[in-house]
């Protein structure tokens, strides 16, 4: 996502002298005190205060994959749920016919996470 | 019909209670899942009113659906068929109304927050579904009184602990809190929060809590023995005891563990918990042919 994307710049000022500015803490050379953090120089998280673009915009969507592989996985959940509640009812038949199903879906599951399916950025 | 209706309506009730309780001690103790963000975001783009305006409304009507099956006591609760699988279906328009409040907004936070509370439910569903069919193979049944009713002699923790980690943990997702707060997360100033004010802010506050509350009523409900106790006080007591209990410890949970980003709450979810519930599946289902159930 994009603003994951951005690197957080950090930068340091004097607290007396605001033209003293530097890429990482030290002491300032002008009167010697320890420079501070400067506030508000991450413009990514302020952009919607000062700009008029509308949000609505292609974005790169890290989860493509994890939703293909969720849509499977939550219709194997669907039929879980008859099977657990007449599972005591039938017993060892309906315990084997489901262990084929999960390795099955298992074996889908490790091949996604072999190819790299389960990884936001690539 | 007319008990389903009536247990459903107390349920409801009860429920309402319980949010503003929980919502009013996260203010206290400034526990809210929601950061109150600093600046006021003026609107510079257009919103799509519709779904700016229902989304958390939405997410609201859906929480109140979900809380007609909790079980606060024998005849308080709807005691339809279908109860948990119900619950999981209708959790899911809380996720919608916040996604379709993030999007209406149309700011850059609150679009990123939409993806990432989509994020979040691709990551919690089938943990949670998976940690909730080993109960309904233990007692037989969707529905959630008798799932309390299979608990007598011992509860359901006992059983199925596997099955109690995974959907406290999915519980923790499905509420924002801290280690899956990404959605509400301070970076993104809130996430929706940040758009909203008014009314509408504080039924987002209510609906965080309301999410936090029914994850423990329910989770009492289907591990820890529901309104079963001791006889010398009534059912509903027991029920509204173990679920504050619960919260604490929720609460406690959360404020220690350090906060997860949202590809690694997707992986987490992905490679423990989903092969850890498909394992817990299976241990149930080998449990119950070696006899060891409840009763």
């Amino acid at each position: 996502m994009e603003m994951n994307d951005r690197k957080k710049i950090k930068m340091y000022t004097c607290p007396m002298h605001s033209e003293v500015t530097s890429d990482k803490p030290g002491k300032c050379p002008k009167c010697g005190m320890i420079l501070i953090e400067k506030q508000g120089l991450d413009h990514s998280m302020h952009a919607d205060h000062e700009t008029q673009v509308s949000a609505w915009k292609n974005y790169h969507i890290g989860f493509v994959i994890f939703a293909l592989v969720f849509v499977a996985f939550d219709m194997e959940m669907i039929f879980m749920y008859p099977w657990a509640v007449a599972f005591k009812g039938i017993g060892l038949e309906a315990f084997l016919d489901m262990f084929v199903f999960i390795a099955i879906l298992s074996l889908g599951l490790i091949y996604a996470w072999m190819m790299g399916g389960l990884k936001w950025e690539k | 019909m007319g008990e389903v209706i009536t247990g459903g309506f107390f349920a409801m009730l009860s429920f309402l209670i319980g949010m503003v309780a929980v919502y009013m001690f996260e203010k206290k103790l400034l526990l809210s899942a929601n950061v109150h963000s600093m600046e006021k975001t003026t609107p510079v783009v257009v919103r799509d009113a519709w779904m700016y305006g229902t989304g958390p409304i939405v997410a609201f009507i859906g929480l109140l659906l979900a809380s007609v099956v909790l079980p606060f006591a024998e005849n308080i609760g709807s005691d339809t068929t279908i109860g948990i699988f119900y619950f999981i279906v209708v959790m899911d328009l809380v996720v919608l109304g916040i996604a379709m409040a993030g999007w209406g907004a149309n700011t850059l936070r609150s679009v990123e927050a939409c993806y990432r509370s989509v994020a979040q439910l691709i990551a919690y569903v089938i943990p949670l579904g998976l940690s909730l069919v080993g109960v309904a193979m233990m007692a037989s049944s969707l529905s959630t009184q008798m799932i309390v009713k299979a608990q007598t002699s011992t509860w359901f923790v006992i059983h199925q602990p596997l099955g109690f980690v995974l959907y406290f943990a999915a519980g923790l997702m499905l509420s924002y809190r801290n280690p899956f707060a990404e959605p509400f997360s301070k970076n993104i100033d809130g996430g929706i929060t940040s758009t909203y004010t008014g009314w509408q802010k504080m039924l987002i506050d209510f609906i965080l809590s309301g999410i936090l509350f029914i994850i423990a009523a329910l989770g009492t409900a289907l591990f820890l023995g529901g309104w079963q106790g001791l006889s010398l006080l009534p059912g509903i007591v027991w029920f509204w005891v173990k679920t504050i209990v619960v919260i604490m410890i929720l609460h406690i949970i959360s404020n220690k563990l350090p906060r997860l980003s949202v590809s690694q709450m997707l992986g987490i979810s992905w490679k423990v918990f989903i092969p850890l519930g498909l394992i817990n599946v299976l241990a149930t289902g080998v449990l119950i042919l070696l006899g060891v159930t409840p009763k």
